[in-house]
């Protein structure tokens, strides 16, 4: 028997997959699908329910002329309708090398999360892409919609593997290009990038449809409990830093770390990112069924 | 500043090991995280809040490196000064004679007065160097030159007033000596050297010579001395009597065979009285003698004894009080039967040497042939030979020799020319054989001589231009006198003199007194002969409480120092293996017998020694030289201390 939160445990049960059924994004904006589905977009067209009205111009449909009210304010007003689409929403997966450090994993818990919004997502009928990047963005898996794709999308999480080294700017770009209008992008990452922040958030701007972030650390990058002189080496680019643990350092260290928060949450702010600091030491449910929902984010 | 061992410079090499071992001891465990990059961050922002803490990390490497410089520095003993300077030398003369032991009217003696004294002075010579040396008969140095006072003051606290005599002369001369040879050649000072470089500076001394005694001291027989001499006169007690002379002589009259003389004398100004007692082998020999004496007196009185025989007498002068010393109130001497010497007369008639022998008391003379001296047994059997004209090649060992118009090959292997009438140039008058003789009878008058040559083992007693007329001659047992002459060529023996002369040198050469052995003064030299084959010898106090092993020197001859305990030594000896029970002995009275030493009022100056103003140190030559390596040590183990706080608070 494995144990608990360790690789051999699925990252979702279905008990869990159970109470997502009965959850769904929330989107602070209505969004764009192909198709109709279950969800409103302010795109008002042909569907059947009532919407709005607006004054009528030169080249409007007759067919929808409100009749009623020309009776009443003899002006003449289109009924306008709001057409159901499907929407789409897009998990961005940091795997750089990064992901992997720190006490508890942060590499299980992003995937845990991952597949939780992804299942809520695919189980109230959007449509699911899940984009994962370490130094580029990796190849594409396809978009998936549909409750039968949920496992489809936990297993495909559970075969990923951690990369090189971070690199957001170029990843962040290439998705922003190819990213589906008025989609919800939702980045799970540690952000430790050396390139900076402000370039690569800019590429994920809340202008173009929802985005999110799930900026996650472990417990051990929070709360650093190390003592001694020890060698600090960095996953990924592979330098050190000397560093003779002591109060004062641990202080300034989380001094820093506070600063490096406020400046995500100011960047966020400025792109329009709905943000959301999540530690590994918080269950990824809890994450899921208690922060999200209490930060608007699930209803 | 100078460097007493500037070779321990090479242990500043112990700092690169230090670096090292840092380098060692900071190896850091190494640890995978995410990034570093909130870490260099965290780090440059904590070294620009707080630059101390990035001080003190380095700052433990910095108090060790400071640590091992200072530790390297202490070891390489720093003083204060550079070589061209020096300190002041003060050499401390301390009197430890008989007269240091008087008792002051607050019932301290003198030397403990003294020892305050010898404290101020070493206080006073802070910064300057200084030397202890004690005097009484004998002067020995108690300390080598140095700054440390502790020494000097451990030193002068070991001291203890003697039995001695003030030997302040040669202690003058011992400090004088020590200070020339501390004299330094002054640096010239730069402006005023010469154009070529050079200037002749004469050395100066810079020494004062302190002189801690109650001045019962000699006048000085030097020349004028270079030195300031400081005197501190302890003590104030004047009134003292004692005995300041003891002798005895055999004599043949109606009162006795043996008369003793004693001297008295009141050194003081005020009238004493006492008595004296005589006692003859501890029995009072005579009923004591009651006498005032006044200030100044001189009192002698003579005791007739019945005292053939081997005897120890011992006088006691009581003062009715007890006067200040109380060691020159009593003094010794042994009489002793003197033995007969055994002479062997070897050679051709002589009725002149015959009839001097003759007349010689306590000799008996045996006539032998040269063949029947048997080298082998003749120490036994004689105790002088006398070979007149006639000698073996190789002359007996052990027998004193009186060698007579021959010469000892042994000594005098080479052929020497005959001189005819020589004319004496030289002759020693102190030397015990020549003590009642005159030469004149043998100066350029001996029809022929042939003069011996001196070498080593070879003394001249007498001598003309061209070698020894009389001479000694020593050579392991092998000793005695040589006449380069045939008595018979001179008018010698028709003069009183040459009796007397053939009496001292057998006497000498037999190694035998007159019979009243009057001793020696306390740190003098107890001498004893015991002849031949002497295994063991032990010499006893006269309170019988130690007894101390004597070594045997060549021909058995016993030397040690008196000690400081007045009173009859007694050196006994044995021969043969060490089991042997049957000891000699000899009886040696030590006695004070100072008139000077009994004059114990203080003297506030040293007769003979003029005045010398002190000179005062100055910047060039008075500059004292201090030893710095404590101070280094001290700062070293400060910042061990330091280092082992500063790293356990980090």
């Amino acid at each position: 028997m494995s144990e608990p939160g360790s690789e051999e445990e699925p990252l979702l049960d279905e008990d869990f997959l159970a109470r997502c059924g009965r959850l769904a994004l929330l989107s602070r904006k209505l969004v764009q699908g192909k198709l109709r589905g279950e969800k409103r977009s302010r795109r008002k067209g042909m569907s059947t329910e009532f919407a709005d009205h607006r004054e009528y111009v030169a080249g409007d449909d007759l067919r929808h002329l409100d009749w009623n009210i020309y009776g009443r304010l003899e002006k003449l007003f289109i009924k306008l309708f709001e057409e159901e689409e499907e929407r789409s929403v897009v998990l961005l997966l940091d795997a750089s090398a990064s992901m992997a450090c720190g006490e508890p994993d942060k590499w299980r818990h992003a995937r845990q999360i991952a597949a939780a919004l992804g299942a809520i997502a695919l189980a109230s009928g959007d449509r699911v892409q899940l984009r994962v990047f370490d130094r580029e963005l990796r190849p594409e898996m396809g978009s998936i919609r549909g409750t039968r794709s949920i496992l489809k999308l936990v297993q495909a999480l559970d075969e990923l593997k951690v990369g090189t080294e971070t690199a957001l700017l170029p990843s962040l770009r290439a998705h922003a290009a190819t990213a589906p209008p008025r989609a919800i992008q939702i980045l799970i990452s540690d952000l430790m990038d050396p390139a900076g922040l402000e370039a690569p958030l800019r590429q994920l701007s809340g202008a173009r449809g929802e985005s999110w972030l799930i900026h996650l650390l472990s417990r051990s990058e929070e709360y650093p409990e190390e003592l001694g002189d020890l060698r600090l080496r960095d996953v990924e680019d592979q330098s050190h830093v000397d560093v003779s643990f002591n109060p004062a350092i641990i202080e300034a260290y989380r001094s820093i770390l506070a600063e490096f928060r406020e400046d995500v949450r100011t960047l966020c702010g400025r792109f329009q990112i709905q943000s959301v600091e999540v530690s590994t030491a918080t269950p990824f449910d809890r994450v899921v069924l208690e922060i999200l929902r209490q930060r608007g984010m699930l209803a | 500043m100078s460097w007493g061992a500037p070779v321990m410079f090479w242990l500043l090499l112990l700092i690169p090991a230090v670096l090292l071992l840092w380098f060692l001891k900071i190896r850091r465990t190494e640890k995978t995280v995410a990034s570093t990059l909130l870490w260099r961050r965290a780090l440059q922002d904590e070294r620009v809040r707080s630059p101390f803490q990035r001080l003190l990390k380095n700052l433990v490497l910095l108090l060790q490196l400071l640590a091992v410089l200072l530790a390297v520095l202490a070891l390489a003993a720093p003083e204060s000064g550079s070589q061209r300077f020096t300190s002041r030398l003060n050499l401390i003369l301390v009197d430890t004679s008989a007269s240091m032991n008087s008792v002051e009217a607050d019932g301290r003696t003198r030397f403990e007065l003294a020892r305050e004294n010898i404290d101020e002075i070493i206080d006073e010579i802070s910064g300057e160097r200084g030397m202890v040396i004690r005097f009484s008969s004998r002067v020995e140095p108690m300390t080598p030159v140095t700054s440390d006072r502790a020494l000097l003051r451990k030193a002068a606290v070991e001291l203890s007033a003697g039995s001695g005599v003030s030997n302040i002369n040669d202690a003058l001369e011992l400090a004088l000596s020590i200070a020339k040879q501390d004299a330094v050649v002054p640096m010239p000072v730069s402006d005023s050297v010469s154009e070529d470089g050079l200037e002749v500076l004469d050395p100066q001394i810079d020494a004062r010579i302190f002189v801690v005694s109650d001045g019962a001291l000699p006048p000085w027989g030097g020349e004028s001395f270079p030195v300031p001499v400081i005197l501190h006169t302890v003590g104030d007690a004047s009134s003292n009597s004692g005995i300041v002379a003891l002798a005895a002589r055999r004599e043949f009259s109606e009162e006795g065979d043996l008369r003793v003389v004693v001297e008295i004398r009141n050194t003081g100004d005020e009238l004493i009285t006492g008595s004296l007692d005589l006692r003859l082998d501890g029995v009072l020999a005579t009923e004591s003698v009651q006498k005032d004496l006044e200030g100044g007196e001189r009192w002698t009185r003579s005791f007739a004894l019945q005292g053939s025989g081997k005897h120890q007498i011992e006088v006691h002068w009581h003062p009715d009080e007890k006067d200040a010393l109380s060691l020159d109130n009593s003094a010794w001497l042994i009489a002793s039967q003197p033995r007969s010497i055994r002479v062997a007369r070897v050679g051709k008639k002589n009725f002149l040497l015959d009839d001097a022998l003759a007349v010689i008391p306590s000799v008996v003379v045996e006539m032998v042939s040269l063949a029947e001296i048997d080298p082998e047994t003749a120490a036994d059997e004689f105790d002088v030979i006398v070979w007149d004209r006639e000698i073996p090649e190789s002359l007996p060992p052990g027998v004193g020799h009186l060698v007579i118009g021959a010469r000892p090959l042994q000594f005098w292997p080479d052929e020497i020319v005959m001189v005819a009438q020589p004319i004496l140039v030289a002759w020693k008058k102190d030397d015990p054989v020549l003590r009642f003789s005159q030469l004149n009878a043998i100066d350029g008058t001996v029809v022929e001589t042939y003069p011996l040559p001196v070498r080593d083992g070879v003394s001249a007693i007498a001598e003309c231009r061209e070698g020894a007329l009389l001479a000694r001659f020593h050579e392991g047992d092998v000793r005695g006198i040589a006449v380069a002459f045939d008595v018979l060529d001179s008018p010698w023996p028709l003069t009183p003199s040459f009796p007397f002369f053939i009496e001292a040198v057998l006497r000498d050469l037999a190694r035998v007194s007159h019979g009243i052995e009057s001793g020696i003064r306390s740190g003098d030299l107890i001498e004893v002969f015991g002849g031949a084959g002497v295994s063991r010898a032990v010499l006893t106090n006269p309170s019988g409480e130690s007894e101390i092993e004597i070594p045997v020197l060549p021909e058995g001859v016993l030397r040690t120092p008196a000690g400081e305990e007045l009173g009859i030594y007694k050196m006994s000896w044995k021969k043969g293996a060490p089991s042997d029970s049957n000891w000699n002995q000899q009886l040696i009275p030590v006695n004070l017998l100072s008139p000077a030493e009994s004059s114990i009022e203080p003297k506030p100056s040293i007769a003979g020694i003029s005045s010398v103003s002190e000179r005062q140190s100055n910047g060039f030559w008075g500059d004292a030289r201090f030893e710095l390596w404590p101070w280094f040590l001290a700062s070293a183990l400060f910042l061990m201390m330091l280092e082992w706080i500063v790293f356990h608070r980090r």
